[in-house]
């Protein structure tokens, strides 16, 4: 697999599904802040496999999380957190599928994401080979974490 | 009224479907969390449609749907994914399920398959 041509799928996927759910155009950006912050990863398996980091920090879920709830606040504070975890699993979803058609076969798969959330979060995986990319927004900033197994030396 | 149950985690799915569909009359009853609390409720509300993610824990769709067809679902289920791969897709055909949605789906999209399944009309996928 092209890690290029699926980082690319991940962006244009990323920001279809927050246009469609929230009508957000995100813009891509370069920066990050240390505020408290929560992260959904998401496992890729299959025949490359990896995983995704969506990140962002908790005033810009609680907004992103209101916008896709058509502007109401959540029922239930916890909800934030499913809310997100479904978001990363639409978009991931959608990228995988473009993944799959683009190579024809079952080359990625999506694992139940996980959520973790808390201050100075440092998240590291030296078995991949990762790249991070930045989206920005009036809402906030949200980042995501793209990796996938090293290839193997011949 | 028509009984529609939900079976997903996700909160966010329940609270659109039922947005979607209880303007048009439609009963959105429950919203099961994962596969093995959505088979005790079908046997609580009896509904007339099942919405049915593929990803959940505990009982994921696919394992459900299989319990839903020995209850003679088959016809009345929209499967939801994220994933909209072919292969997915044919494994729920091979079940015997004829209704799917990619995620996110807009309102009237949802609509449109509670009424194909109400008027029960089996052919769309």
């Amino acid at each position: 697999m092209q890690q290029e041509a699926v980082i690319n799928l991940f962006k244009s996927s990323f920001l279809e599904i927050s246009e469609e759910l929230v009508e957000a155009e995100f813009q891509e950006a370069h920066n990050l802040d240390d505020k408290t912050r929560i992260a959904i990863i998401i496992g890729i398996t299959g025949k490359k496999k990896g995983r995704i980091i969506l990140e962002t920090d908790m005033l810009t879920a609680q907004k992103f999380t209101e916008a896709m709830n058509c502007g109401d606040p959540l029922d239930d504070p916890k909800e934030l957190y499913l809310y997100m975890a479904e978001f990363a699993n639409m978009f991931c979803g959608r990228a995988t599928t473009y993944i799959n058609d683009l190579f024809q076969g079952r080359e990625a798969w999506l694992a139940p994401p996980a959520i973790y959330s808390g201050k100075n979060l440092k998240m590291d995986t030296p078995s991949l080979n990762s790249e991070v990319l930045y989206f920005k927004h009036e809402i906030g900033i949200f980042t995501i974490d793209i990796g996938f197994e090293k290839e193997k030396k011949e | 009224m028509t009984k529609v149950l939900v079976i997903d985690d996700s909160p966010f799915i329940f609270k659109a479907i039922k947005k979607a569909l209880t303007p048009k009359g439609f009963e959105v009853v429950d919203n099961a969390s994962n596969g093995q609390v959505g088979l005790e409720m079908v046997q609580k509300y009896s509904p007339d449609i099942i919405t049915l993610d593929v990803t959940m824990p505990v009982m994921d769709g696919i394992e459900t749907a299989r319990e839903l067809l020995k209850l003679g679902y088959s016809s009345k289920i929209v499967m939801l994914s994220a994933m909209g791969d072919e292969a997915l897709i044919d494994e729920a055909k091979s079940l015997g399920i004829k209704h799917f949605l990619s995620k996110p789906f807009k309102a009237e999209q949802m609509l449109e398959k509670a009424q194909i399944i109400l008027e029960g009309n089996g052919s769309a996928v």
